[in-house]
């Protein structure tokens, strides 16, 4: 983020009242809900570290609010200047982790910066996201094919330090991502769909690439009836829990549920399988609204792209709104087994620590879009 | 281009929409159409049955005297997929259970989930190391309760108790026969719990109580075993047979008062025995019984009416050319009376006796002894000898079977026998257990004697029992086996071994005597067997001196335990030697 802008900026106060309101209030709806279901869902466990999961989910999100506050107040156009440094510094990150990083579940993918512990890959894919807006919006004139492969080259870097980590969970969310700025960012169809054949021949490579514990886990998705015991264990605890909801749910912190008697994973039941604890306790009706809350903020976000003022905005917001669309659509398809198991959080409601942080900034730059839309026009 | 821009990004957005539609269809399938079954799958998540343990009946003697119970204990198990810091747990499970640390973290680093690391650990020592794990925070060790199998007298009356398995299923001994009734119900209650298996006392299911394991209380008088012990241990210790057997009977009831044999066992280090010391050779070893046995055709020919006590029979001077084949007695005797001829113990004449009832007659009568089939004795594995039919006997088999060769009996069968002539001929069903109670004693079934049948006529009874007085006398071939101040019934045996490469092994024999006290109101028949005995010279290797001087001395110390008024003068028993000069050689 650059200095403050003196010569463009509109009065403080204008901009204040010129935010995307349905935006801020879906995103503060939504962090508050993950507030409340982190609780739902850890309020049982005696360890201090599990009582404390709620507490420090509502730390970051306020420390979040504060980021979406400042980026939205802040011209996005200047983020062109700190796209570049952020996406470096991503990089840096990511070679430091490898080296430094702590071991989590066989990843090393967490990075311990005094008392802040946060994920480096989140910071490069919204730095990516960033790198690969104003790259499309720039050299609009080059031929696809180059800019195709250049942005494949903006992507392989980090994908590959991510992969090594590994986390294939996180190095998956790109595919979306880029696939959606390619599309909109005006690449022919023709490439897109050259790219997606070629990558679905490499598919069943990919698969023998996989680490056994992967490969588990597939097996675990296509065949959940295996075995039950280890690998499909939480996966099937996770259906029991959602599918025993039933249309109603069993009651915000109604007793005996799976959640409470601690079927479903300890380690993971308040960040990757949040839902699993939203489907029991607030049923249907509750999973439909937070569903419908997402696509809500996605249609927003979508909006706002609509409105962009221009290409570049567009693209961070479609950016954004696909990495977010990417991380609900992994995290929700798989503690309802649509997908198979990758650890990815839910963005804003589950506990994840910096990533509620991430994605309030990359909100924040979509309503920075949305404040300074006249601004970019007039540009 | 910009146009383009949005128009792609409302497709997007459609595909957005798609997408999430998906999960509303994906929930409305597992929320409503599958919501039944998936309650149905985390109600039953929760009720755990859980067994309620029921405890193993502990033995007793007839005194009441505990000869087996249960103490509780635990056994310590690991799982290997939940250990979380091996070494750690190597050091202080090893340095807590005494187990090697070597040992100790082969076993847990080997490929096996469930691992028994050790039984029968004491509750007080597990509870300490349950604390200790948890204070180190140490993962994958668990309890299992349990219980160890306690015998308190060791070795004593081993074969007859017996023992269990891990699992405690008796798989030896009355631990084994009467497992049905020692092993009670475990009971289960249903239970409710979560993942870490506490319970949640909410909600309690239905419960069924367990029912503990009824007593068994033996026949078995400890006092009398003690003797018993204690004498074949001196036997073991002069003669150092291969193997040794004693049995004490109380002949009207068939009750065994005591039961001894030799190679033996500690039943609490029931691990380290070897099969030949877990042997009940008292009823699974076949033997022949050498000159005990003529009992059998004496009791048949005077049965049968075919002589009487004072008959005379010409025993053919020691030599008796048979079927083309020699018969000798150990002594020339021209004619004996019956009577003598079981006292003095000739071949000759035993021979002679069977002859007169005839091979079908005397094989009926063997078989009416109990021979040839089981007794019945409440113990497992016994087995029926072997006694062939007369079909399958050769021309001298009826001058041989009489005097105890070419048959194999069981020291069980022949104390019956013994006891037969002690009960006024009627064969008994050998009984080792007294009775069954409840936990809390209150009786369940009491096994009354059983008479099997009337073998022979009480009068045919007694007037053997008056020709087994003589064996104890200082005519007869046992006078080393008198106790002072009783009279004494009994027989002597000596068997040459039937040698495995076939005939007979001429200096290994089986020496035996079988006798009751008092001779005119037995208290209690006795046999004592002793396989390859080792003596100094090998013509002492006779049952009455060997075996008699045994009997002599747990009869008497048996009369005095039971206090039985003796009612002769008492006089001592002749010592060994001087026996052994005037009565040389005899059987």
């Amino acid at each position: 983020m650059g200095p403050e802008p003196h010569n463009r900026m509109t009065p403080f106060l204008r901009k204040l009242l010129g935010q995307n309101w349905l935006l801020v209030a879906l995103m503060i709806a939504l962090a508050v809900f993950g507030v409340v279901a982190i609780y739902s869902a850890t309020y049982m466990r005696e360890d201090p570290v599990a009582a404390e999961f709620w507490h420090k989910q509502a730390n970051w999100v306020a420390v979040g609010f504060f980021a979406f506050m400042i980026t939205s107040l802040i011209d996005y156009h200047w983020i062109r200047w700190g796209a570049l440094p952020m996406y470096l510094g991503g990089i840096f990150f990511l070679i430091l982790t490898k080296f430094v990083g702590q071991r989590v579940y066989g990843a090393r993918s967490w990075l311990h910066l005094g008392p802040i512990n946060f994920q480096p890959a989140q910071l490069a894919v919204v730095a990516g996201i960033m790198v690969l807006a104003l790259f499309l919006s720039q050299f609009r004139q080059m031929h696809p094919m180059l800019r195709v492969l250049l942005c494949g080259a903006i992507v392989g870097a980090p994908c590959l330090l991510i992969l090594m980590q590994p986390d294939l969970g996180e190095c998956i969310i790109w595919i979306p991502v880029l696939l959606a700025l390619f599309f909109v960012g005006g690449i022919p169809l023709r490439y897109l769909i050259c790219i997606l054949l070629i990558a679905a021949a490499f598919l069943p490579i990919a698969y023998i690439g996989l680490k056994p514990y992967q490969q588990e886990r597939i097996t675990a998705f296509l065949h959940p009836d295996v075995d039950k015991q280890g690998a499909s264990w939480a996966i099937n605890q996770s259906l029991i829990a959602i599918g025993s909801g039933g249309w109603s749910g069993k009651g915000f912190k109604a007793p005996n549920t799976q959640i409470e008697l601690g079927f479903l994973p300890a380690t993971a039941v308040h960040n990757d399988y949040i839902f699993s604890a939203i489907g029991e306790q607030w049923g249907f009706v509750g999973g439909m609204f937070l569903i419908g809350a997402f696509a809500l903020l996605l249609l927003t976000c979508l909006f706002v792209a609509f409105f962009a003022g221009d290409q570049f905005g567009l693209l961070l917001v479609v950016g954004v709104s696909a990495l977010i669309f990417t991380h609900i659509f992994q995290n929700i398809g798989m503690t309802i087994s649509m997908l198979p198991i990758t650890g990815v959080p839910l963005p804003l409601v589950s506990y994840s620590g910096s990533f509620a942080l991430m994605i309030m900034f990359g909100l924040g730059i979509v309503n920075s879009v949305w404040v300074h839309r006249k601004a970019a026009t007039a540009l | 281009m910009k146009w383009n821009s949005r128009t792609r990004c409302t497709l997007v957005c459609l595909g957005f929409i798609l997408l999430f539609s998906g999960f509303s269809f994906r929930l409305i399938y597992l929320q409503m159409l599958k919501h039944d079954e998936y309650a149905g799958l985390a109600a039953e998540k929760h009720v755990y049955k859980q067994p309620i343990y029921a405890e193993r009946g502990a033995i007793f003697d007839a005194n009441n005297e505990v000869l087996a119970h249960n103490v509780p204990c635990q056994t310590v198990v690991a799982d290997a997929t939940h250990l979380n810091n091996l070494d750690a747990i190597v050091d202080l499970v090893g340095v807590e259970l005494r187990i090697p640390k070597s040992e100790l973290a082969e076993k847990l680093r080997g490929d096996r989930r469930y691992i028994v690391l050790k039984r029968a650990v004491p509750e007080a020592l597990a509870d300490s190391l349950r604390e200790k794990l948890q204070a180190q925070n140490l993962h994958g060790v668990y309890f299992e309760h349990d219980s160890a199998r306690i015998y308190p007298n060791g070795s004593m009356l081993c074969h007859v108790i017996g023992f269990t398995d891990f699992e405690h299923h008796g798989i030896q001994g009355v631990e084994a026969s009467m497992d049905q009734y020692l092993r009670g119900e475990d009971g289960y209650r249903y239970i409710e719990h979560n993942r870490a298996g506490q319970e949640i006392v909410l909600y309690r299911g239905q419960e069924r109580a367990s029912r503990n394991g009824y007593q068994v209380h033996l026949t078995v008088d400890l006092n009398l075993q003690n003797i018993v012990e204690n004498e074949i241990d001196a036997a073991m210790r002069e003669y150092s047979p291969k193997k040794a057997t004693i049995i004490l009977m109380r002949p009207q009831t068939g009750e065994i008062l005591a039961m001894a044999n030799r190679p033996h066992f500690d039943l609490n280090l029931r691990a380290d025995a070897k099969p030949e010391q877990m042997k009940n050779r008292a009823i699974i070893d076949m033997m022949e019984p050498g000159s005990t046995f003529k009992i059998v055709p004496a009791a048949a020919a005077l049965n049968e009416h075919k002589v009487q006590l004072d008959t005379t029979i010409f025993c053919e001077n020691g030599l008796w050319n048979f079927g083309g084949t020699a018969l000798h007695d150990h002594k020339p005797f021209t004619d004996l009376s019956v009577k003598d001829i079981l006292v003095k113990s000739s071949n000759v004449g035993a021979a002679k006796l069977a002859l007169s009832v005839g091979e079908q007659k005397f094989y009926e009568y063997i078989r009416r002894f109990g021979f040839g089939e089981r007794t019945g004795v409440e113990l497992p594995g016994e087995i029926p000898g072997l006694i062939r039919p007369p079909q399958a006997w050769s021309k001298i088999s009826i001058t041989r079977i009489p005097m105890g060769h070419e048959v194999g009996v069981t020291p069980l069968q022949m104390t019956l026998a013994m006891a037969v002539i002690a009960n006024g001929g009627k064969l008994m069903t050998p009984r080792i257990v007294k009775s069954i109670t409840d936990a809390d004693g209150k009786t369940v079934s009491t096994l009354s004697p059983v008479v099997l049948r009337q073998v022979i006529s009480p009068q045919t009874a007694r007037q053997i029992g008056d020709a087994l007085r003589g064996v104890v006398s200082d005519r007869g071939t046992a006078a080393a086996a008198a106790v002072p101040g009783f009279t004494i019934a009994g027989k002597t045996g000596t068997a040459q071994k039937v040698d495995p490469k076939g005939g007979y092994d001429k200096d290994k024999y089986v020496v035996s005597f079988s006798g009751y006290l008092p001779a005119d109101r037995p208290e209690f028949v006795g046999l004592v067997v002793l396989d390859d005995a080792q003596t100094s010279k090998p013509e002492l290797n006779y049952g009455g001196l060997v075996a008699g001087p045994i009997f002599s001395r747990i009869a008497e110390k048996a009369a005095r335990y039971l206090d039985l008024e003796p009612h002769e003068e008492i006089r001592k028993a002749l010592p060994v030697e001087r026996v052994a000069l005037t009565n040389a050689s005899r059987r």
